[in-house]
């Protein structure tokens, strides 16, 4: 699955139109833009929907933002909201989660999927060593639920994540910065789309859907 | 019935609910997202949801890797 990460400020002024070029291929965004004062949150996360081609949105760390704009649910930050506490206060929500370390991986009953990283050096994260594959490997190993990788992945390196055995991969920059979003969208979800990812009808009827 | 999945119009047998419809399509309940027209269906109510003509409906699968 491919995750798209929309994080605010750091995005190009021309984000939305990048979002519908990639939708195709995404199977949910991400609005990140913890800096930002709610209502400016709400106004990006209704301008992610309306880009999204009816694709779900998850707001990171935000319940009452993603519960403000009719989001499909949130992603929570280490040290943010426990899980189960937005799944109590909001059941039908797709929550995922942050995780660091394969220790943690047991301990959080709510999660729908778990995001790992970062796999790769990344500008989000300036001189912090990545965690790398085999750490990312571990954790998948351990998980009851499915884990993406988050962090400095390229197309070219979406593969070695899958070899990994994680379920997907979370980008920021390598689709808003790429000089063609759906092409850039298509190579990063393309290792999976073998097992029949659920948008993979629109790349010409592969999948069970058709 | 006429249903759009994931963005594509699809002509299924007829079905009366969100849950049959994953039935229908072989995918597991528990490791689905579902949006219904826009809205999130919660999980547990997959087998109660029911399911309309022209619905536009969208599923991520949380699958595990390869």
């Amino acid at each position: 699955m491919l995750v798209a990460v929309l994080d605010v400020p750091r995005a190009p002024a021309g984000w939305p139109e990048v979002a519908s070029q990639a939708a195709p291929f995404v199977d949910l965004f991400v609005l990140r833009a913890k800096t930002l004062p709610a209502a400016e949150q709400v106004r990006l996360g209704s301008t992610l929907m309306a880009a999204a081609g009816g694709r779900p949105v998850l707001v990171a760390d935000r319940l009452d933002v993603a519960l403000a704009i009719g989001a499909a649910g949130v992603h929570l930050p280490a040290g943010g909201l426990e899980p189960m506490t937005v799944r109590r206060l909001w059941p039908s929500a797709i929550i995922s989660r942050a995780v660091h370390r394969a220790e943690e991986v047991g301990q959080l009953p709510g999660a729908d999927w778990l995001v790992f990283g970062h796999l790769f050096a990344t500008r989000s994260k300036p001189g912090l060593p990545a965690r790398g594959l085999e750490a990312a490997a571990e954790v998948a190993r351990r998980s009851p639920v499915p884990v993406v990788g988050i962090g400095g992945v390229s197309p070219a390196r979406a593969r070695e994540v899958h070899l990994a055995g994680l379920a997907g991969v979370a980008v920021v920059d390598a689709l808003w910065l790429a000089p063609d979003a759906a092409a850039a969208a298509r190579a990063l979800a393309a290792p999976w789309l073998s097992g029949g990812r659920a948008g993979a009808t629109q790349e010409g009827g592969e999948g069970p859907w058709s | 019935m006429e249903l759009k999945l994931n963005g594509s119009w699809r002509e299924t047998p007829e079905l009366a609910t969100v849950g049959a419809l994953l039935d229908h399509l072989g995918v597991t309940h528990q490791a689905v997202g579902v949006l219904q027209n826009g809205q999130v269906v919660a999980r547990e109510a997959f087998d109660a949801q029911p399911l309309h003509g022209r619905d536009e409906l969208e599923i991520v699968r949380f699958v595990g890797g390869g």
